[in-house]
């Protein structure tokens, strides 16, 4: 570790994957809950663990990205952070408003949770992916601006690269479009319309510019290639992936009250949005083939690589399925689009977060990386989660068709029934719960890697001190 | 420029068969953009088949000359671009920030241009949501206009740095002056494709 | 060199204002035929001439040509 104050991830990532694990748990439930319906009523009725397994991934890679930054900022700003106390004070912040945020889900119906938040006060709850009482969406924008303040005067006081600025970027985006999530116009079409400029401008516009910073970041270090090399990339995809993403919105536009201009918008430029996806694996084995030298980190290596891979497969072809305007009159809120939810989430955002931890988290402990014996157990991590997500994204795919065959394309007397078509899929269901079991045997083994790692070895220092001496 | 490099010069900066004209990252973003705008002109070329009926009317409220003068203005900008990148690997280095200055300046003259045929439209009471060909077409060429945009800044940025002496080696200078030329020529050849499909086709 | 940029553009010039005088007809499928050609021309020519595929990589040339035939064969089959 060559800055004191890298030390500030620390916690970040440690608590990223408290949040992991329990994102799996209940998306586990959730798996279970979709062929026995009642499983664990009342106790967690299906709304509630849906509501908690999508609000902990969000959760947790946020404080992925946080880490992530704490950690690459002060190495490629060459100078410390501007107050390491600010970073541990909004991580306890954080970590008590999002704790406390699931433990409301968990303990009390979500009417009452609204009414202890006061919720009619300013109506913010009850949307998709923006359940949080309103208080902790005041809470979390105050986190984002606290932690956009430490990162800019950092920024301002250090060497400024490409990197750092596009993950600044990145996250002054995060933080003005979270802004929309207090927005709740009464029209539901105009709800709907700027609910997606927090989650889809979220998901397919700034944080790919963190995705690209922190992989740009990962690359520099593992490959040992000319910084102009990578920040040309780096330009290059952002902006593919701005212009793709911005107007590629428009695929949530389709059959939703908003203006018929968007069908074409949308169709056109979300066709276009794999392209990114495209340069960036492009990219990151051409630096691969490039390397000057071999860093001792493999997993990461293959974390990083990997993310490229699957991230293409995920948002990329999989979000390409059923993007076209006539396509997805068909295929519109079915299991395909959970498909493509699971492999895009896992493949852009959660790979590139373990790809990060993988990298940072030896050095943060005083060793260049880890053991040989830690690195082949987290390699098979990696290829355990990434082969059961495949499965549960084929699977998904699979109960997507079934579900388009026999609810949506038939005309109204042959169309078979929600729940019917339900009924129809649910061998397929159980095939999902058993790679999703397979996930979590994935996650535990990375959790395990990372355990034997710190058994094993001694600080290394010297090795540390190669690090700095190279970088 | 010392002395020195002038003599190595003329062997870097001569072409050889088989060379990418430019950075292979930016021929990359070339052919995403262009794979962009395909879609958009084969959207375009479908609509018009669909509804000849509504695209003749839209047409007929447009400006012919409009569209020639901006063809010829991006042409001459093209040449302009090509005669400095053929000034560099002539060996005449101090000749290209003009040359790209020009073609940025044909881009200045091209965006006034549309702006005008635009601000004509708009108080004809046309905007982007009158009919399929108004979407087309207000969308279509705003979007392109952004390109030319961007390529009149690439095409600065690299002249600008040119005179600052930011290229130190010949391989650095090949690449950023084939790299901006490239994207602007890009921005011609699409231009090219809306002129007919706008303009002219009957 | 500067010759034949100047020759490639003085062309493209006098191209386009063929094609701009053949918009003035309204009648006839020769037209149509005549316009999409003239613009395969002038768009290969600037890909040649103007970019320098013609001495770049085959494959590049082959994509930004093959870009060029696949706009104008929608533009053919849609009129």
């Amino acid at each position: 570790m060559k800055y004191a104050s890298q030390s500030a991830a620390k916690p970040y990532f440690a608590f990223a994957m408290i949040l992991f694990v329990g994102q799996i748990v209940f998306g586990l439930i959730l798996g279970t809950q979709y062929i026995i319906g009642d499983f664990m009523f009342p106790e967690i009725p299906f709304n509630v663990a849906r509501m908690v397994h999508t609000n902990l991934l969000i959760v947790w890679l946020l404080f992925g990205f946080m880490g992530a930054t704490y950690f690459l900022l002060p190495e490629e700003t060459q100078c410390e952070l501007y107050s390491p106390l600010l970073a541990k004070i909004l991580f306890w912040v954080f970590a008590a408003a999002g704790t406390l945020t699931i433990i409301g889900y968990l303990a009390v119906p979500y009417a009452t949770l609204a009414e202890l938040t006061g919720n009619k006060y300013f109506p913010t709850m009850g949307r998709e992916f923006l359940e949080q009482p309103t208080i902790t969406k005041i809470g979390l924008a105050l986190v984002f601006i606290g932690f956009l303040f430490n990162v800019i005067m950092t920024v301002l006081k250090g060497r400024k690269t490409v990197v750092s600025m596009v993950l600044t970027t990145g996250l002054i985006g995060l933080a003005a479009f979270w802004m929309f999530a207090f927005y709740n116009p009464a029209s539901l079409v105009m709800d709907k319309y700027f609910w997606w400029w927090v989650v889809h401008l979220w998901v397919e516009g700034v944080w790919e510019l963190i995705l690209g910073a922190i992989l740009a970041f990962i690359l520099i270090r593992t490959t040992g290639v000319d910084r102009e090399v990578v920040e040309k990339w780096l330009y290059l995809i952002i902006a593919m992936a701005l212009i793709s993403g911005i107007l590629g919105t428009g695929h949530h536009f389709f059959f939703i009250g908003a203006p018929g201009y968007w069908l074409w918008i949308g169709s056109v430029f979300s066709a276009i949005e794999p392209l990114p996806f495209f340069m960036l694996m492009v990219f990151a084995f051409s630096m691969l083939k490039q390397r000057r030298r071999d860093h001792p980190n493999k997993a990461a290596v293959t974390w990083a690589v990997g993310c490229t891979i699957m991230a293409f497969l995920g948002a990329g072809v999989w979000g390409f399925l059923h993007t076209l305007a006539p396509v997805n009159y068909y295929t519109h809120g079915t299991q395909l689009t959970a498909a493509h939810g699971h492999l895009a989430f896992y493949g852009a955002y959660v790979m590139i977060v373990l790809a990060i931890i993988s990298y940072a988290w030896p050095i943060l402990n005083g060793r260049q990386a880890n053991s040989l014996q830690a690195q082949r157990l987290e390699i098979a991590s990696c290829w355990t989660m990434s082969v059961s997500m495949l499965l549960i994204t084929l699977l998904l795919t699979a109960a997507g068709v079934v579900q388009i065959w026999l609810q949506r394309i038939p005309d109204d007397v042959g169309a078979l029934g929600f729940m019917a078509t339900q009924d129809a899929i649910t061998v397929i269901y159980w095939m999902r719960l058993a790679a999703g079991v397979g996930f979590g045997v994935g996650v535990l083994m990375y959790l395990a890697s990372f355990v034997a790692a710190a058994r094993a070895s001694k600080p290394t220092e010297p090795l540390v001190a190669d690090v700095a001496a190279m970088s | 420029m010392n002395a020195r490099e002038r003599i190595h010069l003329p062997l870097g900066n001569v072409a050889t068969e088989e060379e990418i004209p430019g950075d292979l990252a930016m021929w990359f973003f070339i052919f995403a953009e262009l794979a962009v705008f395909a879609l958009l002109l084969s959207g375009m070329a479908f609509a018009r088949g669909n509804w000849p009926d509504m695209f003749s009317a839209g047409v007929a409220t447009l400006h012919p000359e409009a569209g020639l003068i901006n063809t010829l203005a991006l042409l001459t900008g093209s040449y302009w671009v090509a005669r400095g990148v053929a000034d560099m690997r002539a060996g005449r280095l101090s000749r290209l920030p003009g040359w790209f200055y020009a073609g940025a300046g044909s881009g200045v003259f091209y965006v006034v241009i549309k702006s005008v045929e635009y601000v004509q439209l708009f108080s004809a009471g046309y905007n982007l949501r009158t009919d399929t060909f108004y979407f087309f077409y207000f969308f279509t060429t705003f979007f392109h206009m952004m390109h030319v945009v961007l390529g009149m800044v690439i095409l600065l940025v690299v002249a600008r740095r040119w005179q600052r002496g930011v290229y130190q080696t010949p391989e650095a200078r090949r690449m950023a002056a084939d790299s901006a030329a490239s994207y602007w020529h890009m921005v011609d050849l699409v231009w090219l494709m809306l002129f007919p499909l706008l303009y002219i086709l009957p | 060199m500067t010759t034949k940029l100047t020759h490639s553009w003085l062309a493209l010039l006098a191209l386009t204002g063929l094609g701009w005088w053949l918009g003035h007809f309204t009648e006839g499928s020769w037209l149509l035929w005549a316009i999409i050609l003239l613009s395969a021309i002038k768009g290969q020519w600037l890909i040649d001439h103007f970019m320098g595929l013609a001495q770049g990589p085959k494959l590049f040339r082959a994509i930004v040509s093959g870009w060029l035939v696949a706009i104008l064969a929608s533009m053919a089959m849609f009129l």
